[in-house]
């Protein structure tokens, strides 16, 4: 059906008779035909020029604000094609290369973008349409230098900034780019989020209320002010802000530097049809106040669609269109595929630009009419003749400073560890859930384990108790740490490879801000259980004892930091976790004697934090705990008769109790700094 | 092209005139069976001049007849939030016919009742929804035989992401057509859906579930989604947004292929959302809500000048859909001057004379309804499903296949479980002779066999009704199967792993252990084992078809597992258990199965050497002394495995319990 139909709109388009006339390539004869009124030398289009600059063009060059037109020209780009088996081919012909003195066989390669050109200006809304496919996406990315890994943009291609070539630095310095999938810390509110991105992305001259006032400048730009205190929430768990919302903060925090261009990977996908002309109203906005707007967009909707200053229509990776809605109503009749009227011409332009399947030479080929068409027009050939002449306006001010982070070492750390202390504060899951259930275990623990005496089974059973306790404070902390700490991971990375801080900024404040939540734990747990219990009574044993649990709780907090800068998602790190975790745990002491731990794993047993822990708690208890204490009847032979003695059992000794404190504190470092050192790996690697 | 438009609008209002007359005129005519194929293949721009189908007082019989569905004076309230009985209307006073061969779109701004009026129509409310008024249809009473005659494609498509196309399909037919259709017919009528909905290619293809390769598109899943409900060849096809989410191509081919049915006497009626300008020319009827009231019934061209009448132009160059919805959506901001144009719009319709041919309609087949004789059950009762244990079959054989199919969980968790015995055999290797030491660690590496089989495998389990809830409601909604089948085919399709598996581990874990070598001890431990790993799977299962939910079922299971481990006798002795928790040594698992375990190890062995650096040291000298110790009784052992068995049956039998509670109560 939708195939009859494009025919039906084309082949109704072309009955036009001056477009079979011009067809035929006669534009001579044609000047008197009604193509003449749109693209002959008659009525000249002046929007391919730059507009008339805007009124307050006397702004000092001290502003951050200068308007810049964004070219581009002969822009290839290839991207790596997956053949099926390629790996095992690839890997032939590597090694037929090496034997047969072929040193280089190029892997194969598809051509993305074709030559592609195009120019946006200051105070314009551009929109890159085109159907799936036609290499939006690539193109942006290519105008942002983002483009991922594998794609390679020819060096044929240029990109100039107010005629001035730019590389990927000077580009960051002015471009903002607005990703289609928003990533945000969910337990934040608008606000908070915004004043954090003042910290780490302006420049660092300023001082902090002129920060808040300017966050608070773009609240009001950005219409946020109804929702800046509103938590921003995790779709599809936690209720926050609503989509429109969320992409406008997105915005919100790209603005807040003010840069002069701005480019948007498909701002309005999964938005509905009001919320998604709100967004848009909020880019042309931007885009009347002097800025460079270029968005990407599948299907705008009619209204939509008149909010555009400027189309760039892609097919097929080659430019087919740009200039305004008004032009392409005149180049597509042109062509002879005129839009019918109660139709919306974005439709239209997609649906004819569109490879239908089942009919794919035809469409190609009328693609390629088009697309030739274009570039022969008049309107293209005036952007050749602009683009040619390069050195358009004044060149470009040199970026501020060549700091590569635009805060301070200290000023990153602070905004990280403000950031990360709010999140801590904020996240139910980590105070509220793990306060609530490290009481309610300590109560269960204590309940069951209520008033042991100093019996044959009481030593069994305060044995398992304490043991309890080591294996309670580990699991909860390292799956704790593994869950808050992944989720936040993909935030991580994606701001660190914006430059907003460094990776050790971020470890440190963020370590450091959850720590006050890792002593409070141990702290609720031990002052809980211990008394219910009934272990050693005594201050000492008591600060002994909370002591070793703190570390043997930071310990697991450290490894759990560990295993999920080491995998690659929650998911991989929660099921990476247990395994990794059940030798430390055999060796603790508890399931299997130390003494008996088999030869080539005894090094495992040093990295045991249970074996280290378990032993100090287990020293901390009976090691003064005199002969005839613990009531025995003589005849029993399996009745430990003093402390020393169940020490003796279980192969530990008295002396090695500060020992235990070094051990302790050792993989607590050591683990951090792996954990760092994987992380930097990590964010590194994705580069 | 806006003459040709114009024109198009001259020439089918006198058609549509026609096609009134011809409805009112059949009365006490012969019956007319249309064939189906024998229909010219008409262009889709003048659909009406399609041949209508014709009805007579003495015969019911949509699928002779085609189905024509109206409805008259329908509100439908819907339960607002719990507290007490507060009830919101959703549909005010709408009335409407649907006739065969009409590809009728439901538009309107969200919120405005589209989809509860559709599933009020294919008697598919949602639980707690009061309905008022008359739907018939072909002048009978909607009643669960809906479910028989009409299709229904949802919004959100739920299919076993595991299966095939052609195994889905396969599965599908099983279940829906009737026990007389041949194994040859069956395939046939695939094939030719197959064919029809453009699938052929795609039929050894996964169906793939979230953002792994080798799947379905969305538009081949919505298509798919529609072959299922043509299956048993409805006569009436309900679709909820058929279009969200597919781009314009997909979306294009999707309404050409419910154009083509409606074509060949299917009712169609089809709610959708902001359609393109070209999706919006296939529809040869729509009908335009407002806050739950009908604005507009009738051809699209006449919507615009009945909307063009009362002062609202489109403007050229503008999506027509997009303007209608446009004009009766409530804008932000200015709520109480947009809610009261549509309204006026509403009543405007109410009495223009588009709504009183309409109602014409209506009201003959309400007439018909009432004065007819019609002989309602030869259709609706002539059908005879598949036998039980057929359809258990299916059931389960789809179940299994899904979980042999799932790519990360079950081999990952076999190579997981694998590892783990290596481990722990390389870590007690050696350690476990009849010593003082070997006594602890043979304790511990019980221990560690009995929670690796507990949690591991609980916890994986608790996803699996939850996850499967939806798709489980819908399809015994429309009684493709009991609860009863779905519950016993699962448990039957986790049953082989769940006895390997643990076997396996157990091979493993006790040869490298070297713990005892008789074959009464392993045999034991191999049991133990095995009946460990499928009571926690059932306590599991128990536990999700409770809540329902995984976070809630973790929030109530957690505790009560760690209450169990902390008294399964290696942490605490029994004996010396608070009274408050007396109860746990019957329902524990893990006590019963250490136990046994342990009795296992231990009963009849004589001489455990002692420490040999002092004298005074505290000696196991016989394994009595070390059952005694953890207050074990080696007679115990086949009264735990029985018990075992039992907490196997009982987990299970309350879990088909809160699940069939569950089902009825949706």
């Amino acid at each position: 059906m939708g195939q009859e139909d494009q025919e039906l709109l084309i082949r109704g388009g072309s009955k036009h008779p001056s477009a079979e006339h011009l067809n035929n390539g006669d534009s001579g004869a044609a000047s008197q035909s009604c193509i003449n009124q749109g693209f002959g030398q008659a009525k000249n289009y002046g929007t391919l020029l730059p507009p008339s600059p805007p009124e307050d063009s006397g702004s000092g060059s001290g502003q951050l604000a200068e308007n810049l037109t964004y070219a581009w020209h002969n822009m290839d780009i290839f991207g790596a094609v997956n053949q099926p088996g390629s790996g095992w081919r690839q890997l032939v012909n590597r090694t037929r290369g090496l034997f047969c003195n072929e040193r280089h066989i190029p892997a194969p390669r598809k051509h993305l973008l074709k030559n592609v050109c195009g120019v946006a200006y200051p105070g314009e809304l551009l929109a890159v349409m085109g159907s799936s496919g036609a290499g939006k996406t690539t193109l942006l990315n290519a105008l942002a230098f983002r483009s991922p890994q594998g794609i390679q943009v020819s060096p044929s291609g240029m990109r100039l900034l107010n005629g001035q070539p730019v590389d990927a630095k000077e580009m960051q310095a002015r471009c903002a780019y607005v990703q289609q999938d928003d990533l945000f810390i969910g337990s934040l509110t608008a606000r908070e989020h915004l004043i954090f991105q003042a910290m780490v992305r302006m420049p660092r001259h300023l001082t902090y209320r002129q920060r808040v006032a300017r966050v608070d400048q773009v609240i009001q730009e950005l219409s946020l002010s109804k929702c800046q205190h509103t938590i921003i929430g995790v779709p599809g768990r936690v209720k926050g802000l609503s989509g429109g919302e969320r992409k406008r903060l997105a915005f919100a925090s790209e603005a807040l530097t003010d840069p002069p261009l701005l480019i948007c990977d498909e701002p309005t996908s999964g938005l509905d049809s009001f919320t998604a002309h709100s967004v848009v109203q909020v880019l042309k906005k931007l885009s009347q106040k002097g800025k460079t707007v270029i968005l990407t967009i599948h299907q705008p909707s009619s209204e939509l669609f008149e909010l555009f200053d400027k189309i760039l229509l892609m097919a097929e990776g080659r430019v087919a269109f740009l200039g305004t809605p008004s032009e392409a109503v005149d180049f597509f009749s042109y062509v002879g595929a005129q839009c019918p009227t109660n139709y919306n011409p974005a439709d239209f332009y997609v649906q004819v630009l569109a490879v239908v399947p089942g009919r794919e030479i035809e469409s190609r080929d009328r693609i390629a009419k088009i697309c030739d068409n274009f570039a022969i027009s008049k309107v293209a050939r005036d952007m050749e003749q602009l683009l040619a002449t390069k050195n358009l306006e004044k060149p470009l001010e040199q970026p501020e400073n060549g700091y590569t982070y635009k805060a301070t070492w200290f000023m990153q750390f602070r905004a990280v560890l403000w950031r990360s202390w709010l999140s801590v504060l904020k996240e139910p899951l980590l105070v509220k859930v793990r306060l609530i259930q490290t009481t309610m275990v300590a109560i269960l623990i204590g309940l069951i384990f209520l008033g042991q005496q100093l019996t044959q089974v009481g030593v069994m059973n305060i044995n398992g108790a304490i043991f309890l306790f080591l294996t309670n404070m580990t699991f909860q902390n390292v799956f704790a740490t593994i869950n808050v700490f992944t989720s936040e991971l993909p935030v991580f990375m994606r701001e660190a490879r914006s430059r907003l801080y460094r990776c050790d900024t971020y470890f440190l404040g963020k370590t450091i801000a959850e720590l006050p939540l890792f002593l409070t734990v141990p702290l609720v747990f031990t002052a809980i259980a211990y008394p219910m219990i009934g272990l050693r009574a005594g201050v000492l044993h008591f600060f002994n004892c909370l002591a070793l649990v703190t570390l043997v709780a930071n310990v697991s907090t450290s490894f759990g930091y560990l295993i999920s800068c080491a995998s690659s998602s929650t998911s991989m790190a929660l099921s990476v976790g247990p395994p990794v975790i059940i030798p430390f745990l055999l060796f603790g002491g508890f399931f299997l004697n130390s003494g008996s731990v088999p030869v080539y794993l005894k090094w495992l047993s040093y990295l045991s934090w249970f074996r280290y822990a378990n032993e100090g708690l287990l020293i901390n208890q009976w090691a003064d705990v005199e002969p005839g204490e613990i009531s025995c009847t003589s005849s029993n032979t399996t009745c430990p008769s003093s402390g020393k003695v169940i020490l003796e059992t279980l192969n530990f000794s008295a002396a090695d109790l500060p020992l235990d404190y070094v051990g302790l504190a050792i993989l607590i470092v050591s683990f951090r700094v792996l954990a760092y050192l994987a992380l930097r790996l990590r964010a590194r690697r994705k580069e | 092209m806006s003459d040709s438009d114009s024109k198009r609008i001259d020439v089918e209002a006198p058609e549509r005139v026609e096609q009134h007359e011809l409805q009112v005129m059949p009365v006490g005519s012969t019956i007319e069976v249309p064939s189906l194929d024998s229909t010219p293949k008409l262009s889709k721009r003048n659909s009406s001049e399609r041949s209508l189908p014709l009805r007579s007082y003495s015969k019911w019989s949509p699928t002779e007849q085609g189905a024509t569905l109206v409805w008259r004076d329908l509100c439908v309230y819907t339960n607002v939030g719990g507290s007490g009985q507060r009830m919101k209307r959703i549909i005010n006073n709408s009335t409407g016919a649907i006739q065969p061969g009409t590809l009728m779109a439901l538009m309107g701004s969200s919120g405005s009742g589209k989809t509860t009026l559709m599933s009020t129509l294919a008697f598919r409310q949602p639980a707690g929804t009061v309905v008022q008024g008359d739907i018939l249809i072909n002048g009978r009473r909607i009643g669960p035989f809906m479910h028989r005659i009409s299709g229904y494609v949802y919004q959100d498509d739920l299919f076993l992401g595991s299966l095939t196309v052609l195994e889905h399909l396969n599965f599908m037919a099983h279940l829906r057509l009737d026990r007389r259709v041949s194994k040859e017919e069956r395939r046939l009528i695939i094939k030719e859906l197959l064919e029809r909905t453009g699938l052929l290619s795609a039929a050894q293809t996964r169906i793939g579930s979230g953002d792994d390769k080798k799947v379905l598109s969305g538009g081949e899943r919505k298509r798919l989604a529609f072959a299922v409900e043509l299956l048993n060849n409805p006569v009436i096809l309900f679709c909820d947004e058929p279009t969200t989410g597919l781009d314009s191509y997909s979306a294009q081919q999707l309404v050409a292929t419910l154009y083509e049915l409606a074509q060949k006497g299917t009712t169609i009626l089809c709610t959708i959302h902001q359609p393109s300008s070209q999706l919006f020319d296939n529809f040869n009827n729509v009908m335009l809500l407002a806050d739950g009231r009908v604005a507009f019934t009738g051809s699209p061209q006449h919507a615009l000048s009945f909307f063009a009448n009362h002062g609202y132009y489109c403007p050229e160059a503008y999506n027509p859909a997009d303007f209608l919805i446009g004009v009766l959506a409530t804008d932000p901001g200015y709520e109480q001057a947009s809610q009261r144009s549509a309204q006026h719009l509403c009543d405007q319709f109410a009495v223009s004379s588009a709504a009183k041919q309409r109602d014409m309609l209506v009201n003959l087949e309400i007439h018909m309804a009432q004065s007819g004789n019609f002989p309602f059950d030869t259709e609706v009762e002539s059908f005879r499903g598949v036998a039980w244990y057929k359809r258990f079959h299916v059931v389960w054989l789809r179940a299994s296949l899904t979980l042999l199919r799932d790519p990360t969980i079950q081999w990952l968790r076999f190579i997981q479980k694998i590892a783990m015995a290596f481990i722990i055999g390389a870590c007690f290797a050696g350690t476990t002779e009849p010593s003082q030491l070997g006594v602890q660690a043979v304790q511990g590496a019980l221990f560690i066999m009995i929670s690796e089989n507990t949690y591991h495998p609980m916890y994986s389990v608790l996803n699996l009704f939850p996850q499967g809830f939806p798709l489980f409601m819908r399809e015994t909604r429309s009684g493709l199967y009991s609860t009863g089948q779905y519950y016993a085919a699962n448990i039957l399709a986790l049953l082989p792993g769940m006895i390997i598996e643990p076997l396996i581990f157990v091979i493993i874990c006790y040869w490298l252990t070297g713990l005892r070598s008789t074959f009464y001890a392993f045999g034991v431990t191999a049991m133990c084992v095995v009946l460990v790993m499928n009571v926690a799977t059932a306590c599991g299962c128990f536990f999700s078809t409770a809540f329902n939910s995984v976070p809630l079922a973790m929030a109530y299971l957690v505790p009560l597992d760690y209450i169990f481990m902390i008294t399964s006798g290696i942490f605490i002795q029994v004996n010396s258990l608070p009274v408050a928790f007396w109860w746990t040594q019957f329902l524990s698992w893990m006590l019963y199965a250490n136990e046994a375990m342990t009795a296992a190890q231990w009963s009849g062995v004589q001489n455990i050497t002692c420490f040999q650096e002092s004298a005074d040291l505290p000696c196991f000298h016989t394994g009595q002394d070390v059952l005694d110790k953890y207050s074990f009784n080696e007679s115990n052992v086949y009264r735990n495995l029985l018990a075992m068995v039992g907490l196997y049956f009982g987990f299970h039998l309350l879990g088909y319990y809160c699940l069939w509670r569950r089902a009825r109560k949706l």
